[in-house]
């Protein structure tokens, strides 16, 4: 009978998104970021980089700041307490799929072609 | 570089890489080194009432071009506010940092002993080229800045050697300093990623 393997542990979705966690990568280095910078940083088309803050701010993970500014509208960016921490939750599980990756490949080692 | 570190590196170092901010400045310097030159060789071209006048407008037009840099940066590229926490959180340099720091620092007492400031031009391209000694910075960054000190170190013996009076030492710096300047403007656009449209949304 085979060995049963450890189940992987569930990574958050909202999170593992790479657009998403791109924008978190970048929020989570300073303190706030404009919507100028985040396009800039990420590469992410305006439309597309707005549907993502607007995602990460219904899930909590970010504060979305818009302020008028001489007839256009200033859009800032910031991590809130429960952003921070799923982030540093997502990093602790991805290092936890990694360490059982590696425990995997030593057990089950890859076939070796002649 | 992977793309996590590219962000990361990019917003905590975003304003340190806007290195046109400040050619202007060292512009300047190279203008009022050879504008004086003639004044220093006692030909007496340009007297310090006009050299006083000319720093003064060059230093209105480096803050005219730094505010307007600034705009360019904030509206080509957007603003951040750095983390305030990071400056206090931030590791001392490795090894070499504290080993030329000390040395630096004893050299320092033994020059204010001896009424010399010899050690003055290897402290200020050490204080100017600090990214040499951050881990964090990619290696292009560390060996533009490693170059660069090098260089300024090795004009600041031959100013000595050929007690030329501060000329080779100062215009040497200016020339490094704009050249890393440009150097830190190319990296910052290098880390800019092309926009892509396929991210799922």
């Amino acid at each position: 009978m085979p060995e049963k393997q450890p189940a992987f542990p569930e990574v958050d979705r909202v999170v593992h998104e790479p657009a998403r966690l791109a924008i978190l990568t970048v929020l989570s280095a300073c303190d706030r970021a404009d919507f100028t910078f985040l396009q800039s940083a990420t590469g992410l088309s305006k439309g597309n980089l707005s549907v993502q803050l607007t995602r990460l701010d219904h899930a909590g993970l970010i504060n979305v700041d818009r302020v008028l500014h001489r007839r256009t509208t200033r859009t800032s960016v910031a991590l809130t307490r429960l952003g921070k921490e799923q982030l540093n939750e997502y990093w602790i599980t991805m290092k936890k799929i990694q360490g059982q990756g590696a425990i995997r490949s030593t057990k089950f080692p890859a076939p070796v072609r002649a | 570089m992977d793309d996590h570190r590219r962000l990361t590196f990019l917003t905590r170092y975003y304003h340190n890489l806007q290195g046109m901010r400040f050619a202007p400045l060292w512009i300047a310097g190279l203008f009022l080194l050879f504008a004086w030159m003639p004044h220093y060789a006692k030909y007496d071209h340009l007297g310090w009432g006009a050299f006083c006048f000319a720093l003064a407008g060059l230093l209105a037009i480096q803050g005219l071009w730094f505010a307007m840099a600034t705009w360019y940066y904030r509206r080509r590229f957007g603003w951040l506010k750095p983390d305030p926490y990071r400056f206090a959180k931030r590791k001392p340099g490795g090894q070499l940092w504290w080993v030329i720091m000390l040395s630096m620092t004893v050299w320092a007492i033994y020059c204010r002993v001896n009424h010399t400031a010899a050690f003055f031009p290897y402290f200020l391209a050490f204080l100017l080229t600090q990214p040499l000694y951050n881990g964090e910075n990619p290696p292009i960054r560390r060996i533009n800045y490693g170059v660069g000190a090098g260089l300024i170190a090795v004009s600041a013996l031959l100013n000595w050697l050929t007690r030329s009076g501060g000329v080779i030492f100062f215009a040497t710096l200016c020339v490094i300093m704009l050249a890393l300047g440009v150097a830190d403007h190319l990296l910052l656009l290098r880390l800019l990623p092309p926009q892509r449209e396929n991210a799922d949304a």
